[in-house]
This record gives structure tokens, C-alpha cells and sequence, in this order.
């Protein structure tokens, strides 16, 4: 170790810096096992959500075919002509143990039978049982992506943490408090040394004046 | 695609009754009976589209069988075919049948209308639009297609106002309001047209019809909820059983009362069979269905009237329905029971 240099600041400095290390561990400890308990609860909400998306894209679709069936692909595709706009949601975020995860909220997909461009009396109550099918659709879709995407970046943190912890386990505080032993030694030593030298001096001392 | 539909009080010649009825029963005499159908359920898609290929629908299926594939191809070409009888027939039918021709080929025109404006409103590709159109009607089919090449909803709705039947138009209405006038300025004028006929089968078909349209829409509004100012957009006046007024008052009744009510009417039986149901999915079938059959008994009458040629148009107009349902709801793999459910035979 040989950029170290054996004093007694650099020993405080080192001290400090081993129990702020040992304070930084047992926190992120902590924070990692309480987000991967956590992490249980989110697997479990993004595979409801996945599921729930599924299905109801099942169904969608099975309403999809009815309608193509009895009023014909082009019918359907006319309506679908009338599609008005992108659908809009408000995009937040929210803190668990530190980490920014998305929140979908002011889910407006859901529209009313005269907001959907196409009139009442050109079109059928399939064609409005199909466009709710898929409305439901992409609020599912909206929250799965927000389960998927907080798993994700919850999953992410766990490893960065575990990654942290581990560094600090094994690699950073075990280097801290072998440099800080090393300090230990080499003052130990100078001590040593400075009492030798004084004992010689002493010695000397006493020699020349019998 | 063009069929070369040109308005009908053009090229009409006189009417021939023995003519039209020999000619008509022949056709009569190539559509499909209901084993056809139990058939034709049985089979896959690509087998429904190589057996219309060998019967009457050969020419259509071979036209187009280098654009579309599959259940588009069946699709396609029954439409097609549909507008090529229709064409035929009416030319065969005579002047007497130019206002027929006028009711029965506007529905086209409307859903081409309305697919061309729904397009230039959400600004939708030429080709997009092109996908949805069906090249029958009483307007040349030239005339449909010009209109996708028109820039704008406004340019679209100006150039529909130089025509005499479409001049209630006004560009500065949303879509959804366009296409309710649109519909409801129809039975007007089928109405008006056919005003001294009031007893007429063709009439009571028309008003059965408008009576179906306007009870479809009150379950609808019922179920969904609506604002009063969107109340009488969406009711067609005319009906055979229920004016406005009934509609309006059916509309907030609650339950059991509009049970009883509508049960004096003679689709009370089928509303009520479906009373329960989550959808209105096969209430609509139902009363589809109803009109369908009623048409198709109706209209045998008298030989030397048009009502054969009404029925064979039904009859046809049946039979292309059928056949989409088998080969849509076969891609879609929906049940046998519920296709063979929702089939006029």
C-alpha cells in the first residue's frame, strides 16, 4: 500500500470512512431486502395485469370477429375510419424506497357512444361493443406497461443494490480496514522505533556521563 | 372494380311482367337452399372460396382472386356479384321499377358516402377509403371514386350539395350529424316517393325496417345513456308501430314499463327474449333477422307486380349475408351454433 500514507489523520480519515461504509451497508442491506419483498407483490400485480391484458384482448377480438361476421369486414372497416385521435394518459411517477417508478393515471379511454365520431343510426351496437372491448383493452395495456415497467426498474435497483453491498462486503470495507490496519501497524512500529531510539539516546547519554 | 352503375330513370326501358317474372324465378332457381348452407359450414375458408368459384360466383372469384385472398376474396367478389344482379335486375325490372331501384341502390350510395367522408374527416389515406367502398349504387361508382381523389370533408360535402339528392348537406357539421342526415333524409324520401302507396308491401317492409333501426337505437341509448339533444338525431321517423313520440316515451320508461309496452308491438317477443342478456349483440341478429324473414314472405305476391324482383333482391341480398356470416365467423372461429344461429334460411 504504498500511496497510503501511516499517519494518524490519515488513520481518522480512514476510521470515519469505515463507519460510514458499514453505516452505507446496513442500509442498502436493508433496502434490498425490502425490495425484494416488494418485488413479490409486483411479480405477482404484472402477471395479473399481463393475464388480465390477455384475456381481454381474447375477448376483443372474439367481439372483433363476431362483428366482421355479421356486418361485414368493409362495414367495420369504415367505421374504423372515423378512429379520432392518439389516446391520451397522464404520465406520473411515484417513490418506492427511492426508486422513481412510472404511474399511468387519468385513464380516458373509455368514451361515450356519441363521442366515438360515428353516428347512432349508421352503426351497430356491435360496433360499439367491439370499440369498448378494445377501449378496456388499452386500459389494460396501460397497466400492464406500468406494472412491467415498475418490475423492471425495481428489479434493476435490486441488482444495482445487491451490486453495491456486495462491493462493499467484500471489496471496499475489507480494503478500508486493512489499510486501516496497515496505519495501525506502521504507527505501532514508529512508536516502536521512537522508543528504541530514545532507549539508544538514553543509553548513550547515561554511558557518557559515567 | 367499376360496375358502371349509372342512374337508374336513364336507361330504364318499359316493363315487361311475364318477361321479368320468367327471368327472375330462373334466377330464383340458382340461389342456395339451406342444405347449401349446412354445407358450407362444414367446410374450411379456402374450401367455401373454391366452391363459390365453380358456381355463380365463378367470374367475381376469378376477377379478383389476384388482389384479395381467403375470406377478403369471398368477401369482395359476393359484393361484387351482389352489385352485378342488382344492376341486371333493375335494367330487366323497367322504368315501373326505377323508384325501387332508387330505394334499394341509395343504401349504397349512403354507406359509399359515408365511407369517403368518414376517411377525408380523419384524414385517412386514398387507399384506406378505397378498401371500404362497395361498387353499388345508384350514383356512378366513377362518381364515389372522384370523390376519394377530392382534398377535404368540406370539398367532399360541397360537391355532394351540386347533387340534387344530397343538397340538405352543410360542411360545417361534424361527421357523426352528417351521416344521421344522411340516413334519416333517405326514408324520408323513400317515404315521400312512395306516399300514394302507403299499403304497399314494399312500404311495410320499409317501415318494419325503421321500426327495427329506431328500437335497436332506444336499447342502445338505454344502455349506454344519452343527451336529450341526441335523442331525436338518432330516431328515424316513419315507423311502422312506433312514431317519435312512442320512441321518446319508451326511452325513459323504466324497465317493466317498456317491457309492457313493447310487448304489444310484434318484436316484443324478441326483446323479450333477450331481455337479459349482457349484449345487445343477438337482439340486433334477432330483429335482423325478423325483418329478413318478413320481407322474405311478404314479398310473394302477385306475379305481374314487382314483387318478385323484391323478393329475389332480398332473397339475394340473404343469401350474400349468409354467406359472409359462414366464411367470416369460420376465420374468426366462432361456433357453429352461433353462425348457423344468426343464418336466414
Amino acid at each position: 500500500m504504498p500511496q497510503i500514507k501511516p499517519t494518524r489523520s490519515e488513520l481518522i480519515k480512514l476510521q470515519r470512512k469505515i463507519k460510514l461504509s458499514k453505516t452505507g451497508y446496513n442500509i442498502l442491506k436493508k433496502k434490498r431486502d425490502g425490495l425484494v419483498m416488494n418485488l413479490f407483490g409486483m411479480v405477482k400485480d404484472a402477471k395479473e395485469a399481463q393475464e388480465t391484458l390477455e384475456e381481454s384482448y381474447e375477448v376483443a377480438n372474439r367481439y372483433l370477429g363476431m362483428t366482421i361476421a355479421f356486418e361485414g369486414e368493409i362495414n367495420v372497416a369504415s367505421c374504423a375510419l372515423i378512429k379520432k385521435g392518439t389516446p391520451q394518459f397522464q404520465l406520473e411517477s411515484k417513490n418506492i424506497m427511492g426508486v422513481q417508478v412510472p404511474k399511468i393515471s387519468e385513464l380516458s379511454f373509455k368514451k361515450g357512444i356519441n363521442d366515438r365520431g360515428y353516428s347512432i343510426l349508421s352503426t351497430s351496437s356491435k360496433i360499439d361493443e367491439t370499440v369498448e372491448e378494445y377501449e378496456k383493452v388499452l386500459e389494460y395495456v396501460a397497466k400492464a406497461v406500468e406494472a412491467e415497467s415498475t418490475l423492471k426498474k425495481v428489479l434493476n435497483e435490486i441488482e444495482v443494490t445487491k451490486r453495491r453491498v456486495n462491493a462493499l462486503e467484500s471489496k471496499i470495507i475489507p480494503k478500508l480496514e486493512s489499510q486501516k490496519k496497515f496505519i495501525d501497524f506502521r504507527l505501532e512500529e514508529l512508536e516502536r522505533e521512537n522508543k528504541f531510539r530514545l532507549k539508544m539516546i538514553k543509553d548513550k547519554k547515561s554511558k557518557k556521563s559515567s | 372494380m367499376d360496375l358502371n352503375v349509372v342512374s337508374s330513370e336513364y336507361w330504364l326501358g318499359e316493363t315487361n311482367y311475364s318477361y321479368l317474372n320468367t327471368r327472375v324465378r330462373a334466377m330464383e332457381s340458382n340461389l342456395f337452399r339451406s342444405d347449401v348452407y349446412m354445407k358450407l359450414l362444414n367446410m374450411e375458408v379456402s374450401q367455401i372460396a373454391r366452391f363459390l368459384g365453380e358456381g355463380n360466383y365463378k367470374e367475381e372469384i376469378e376477377s379478383l382472386s389476384r388482389e384479395y385472398r381467403g375470406v377478403e376474396l369471398i368477401e369482395h367478389s359476393i359484393n361484387k356479384n351482389l352489385g352485378k344482379t342488382y344492376n341486371k335486375l333493375i335494367k330487366m325490372s323497367g322504368k315501373k321499377a326505377s323508384k325501387y331501384a332508387f330505394a334499394i341502390l341509395t343504401r349504397w350510395d349512403i354507406h359509399n358516402i359515408i365511407s369517403v367522408l368518414r376517411g377525408k374527416y380523419s384524414k385517412a389515406t386514398a387507399e384506406e377509403i378505397e378498401r371500404t367502398l362497395i361498387p353499388i349504387g345508384e350514383l356512378p361508382f366513377s362518381l364515389i371514386q372522384s370523390l376519394v381523389k377530392i382534398y377535404g370533408y368540406e370539398d367532399v360535402i360541397k360537391r355532394l350539395k351540386k347533387i340534387e339528392q344530397f343538397d340538405f348537406l352543410d360542411e360545417t357539421k361534424g361527421i357523426a350529424d352528417i351521416e344521421s342526415e344522411l340516413f334519416k333524409m333517405y326514408y324520408k324520401k323513400i317515404l315521400e316517393t312512395f306516399k300514394k302507396e302507403n299499403k304497399s308491401l314494399f312500404i311495410q317492409f320499409l317501415r318494419t325496417e325503421i321500426d327495427i333501426i329506431n328500437i335497436k337505437n332506444i336499447m342502445r341509448m338505454r344502455r349506454y345513456g344519452f343527451a336529450i339533444e341526441e335523442e331525436e338525431k338518432n330516431m328515424v321517423e316513419g315507423g311502422l308501430f312506433l312514431n317519435i313520440e312512442n320512441l321518446s316515451s319508451l326511452l325513459r320508461e323504466p324497465e317493466k314499463e317498456f317491457l309492457k309496452r313493447i310487448k304489444k308491438t310484434p318484436y316484443g317477443s324478441i326483446i323479450e327474449k333477450h331481455w337479459q342478456e349482457k349484449t345487445l349483440f343477438y337482439l340486433e341478429e334477432s330483429l335482423e333477422k325478423y325483418l329478413m324473414e318478413c320481407a322474405k314472405e311478404q314479398f310473394i305476391g302477385d306475379p305481374f307486380t314487382i314483387m318478385p324482383v323484391l323478393h329475389y333482391i332480398i332473397s339475394k341480398k340473404i343469401e350474400v349475408e349468409n354467406i359472409r356470416k359462414i366464411s367470416r365467423g369460420k376465420a374468426s372461429n366462432l361456433e357453429i351454433k352461433i353462425i348457423e344461429d344468426s343464418l336466414v334460411i
